[in-house]
């Protein structure tokens, strides 16, 4: 399937149908997952089937379609944290990214550490996240809709932010930025 | 409201905020990219699909 303006695959790369089969089974799985109670033996079996599943799509549907190497990777992701750290431009963060991921650092650092204080301390009036969490999951809608929500970000780590089907011959080259250069040409829409 | 609800409060406030402040100011990096941040190599994905199977786990088979 190819947009009519950019000539790009779509993200999902299924026809119609069997994207609607896809839909309308993990619409029954997730309507399912909330008359479970988490102790029951189809919960567990259910969650850790859709854990396999996502894992193994990741892996068949990723093939060569990485944006970057794992090693380009963790050096622009050392180098980004730095900047975050410091505040100020380094490598190819400029100083308004630097005050972004430093902003994004300090959330995600307060959140985590307010919810390991939390478990750590045991009491009822400092609730943990996942305890936040259970108060919606004890209800069979919420757990149902919780479960949709997981789902869909799932499915979006195991194939979204891909390189395009089309791209997919020529393998990333170790080290190299050349997602990044293809991330300009394919634009917007590739996303 | 007990104290862990007031700073859940503020730090889901403090999330809300700025998710709407990045979403306007371009020149920031919003959340979209930084899920993708982690989305760009294996080493990366692998970390996140591997933080999604286990929260997801947890919530659904450990918690109440």
């Amino acid at each position: 399937m190819r947009s009519e303006h950019t000539g790009r695959l779509a993200w999902w790369g299924l026809w119609p149908l069997p994207r609607l089969v896809a839909v309308l089974v993990a619409a029954g799985l997730c309507a399912w997952e909330g008359t479970l109670p988490r102790t029951a033996a189809g919960a567990r079996w259910s969650v850790g089937a859709t854990i396999a599943a996502v894992l193994i799509i990741a892996a068949l549907g990723g093939r060569n379609r990485q944006r970057q190497a794992s090693s380009a990777w963790v050096r622009h992701g050392a180098e980004a944290l730095s900047a975050a750290l410091s505040g100020r431009p380094v490598g190819r963060a400029t100083r308004t990214t630097a005050l972004g991921a430093a902003v994004w650092v300090a959330l995600i650092a307060s959140t985590i550490g307010w919810d390991l204080y939390s478990f750590a301390l045991q009491l009822h009036a400092l609730p943990t996240l996942s305890r936040l969490f259970g108060d919606v999951t004890r209800h069979e809608w919420g757990r149902g809709v919780v479960f949709a929500g997981w789902l869909l970000l799932g499915g979006y780590l195991a194939l979204g932010w891909r390189r395009p089907l089309w791209d997919a011959q020529v393998p990333v080259r170790r080290g190299s930025g050349r997602a990044a250069g293809r991330r300009s040409d394919a634009g917007e829409g590739s996303r | 409201m007990s104290m862990g609800a007031v700073v859940w409060s503020v730090i889901g406030g403090a999330w809300a905020l700025w998710i709407a402040v990045t979403a306007v100011v371009r020149p920031l990096p919003n959340l979209a990219s930084v899920v993708r941040a982690f989305l760009g190599s294996w080493a990366g994905r692998a970390l996140a699909l591997a933080a999604w199977g286990g929260a997801g786990w947890h919530l659904f088979c450990q918690r109440p």
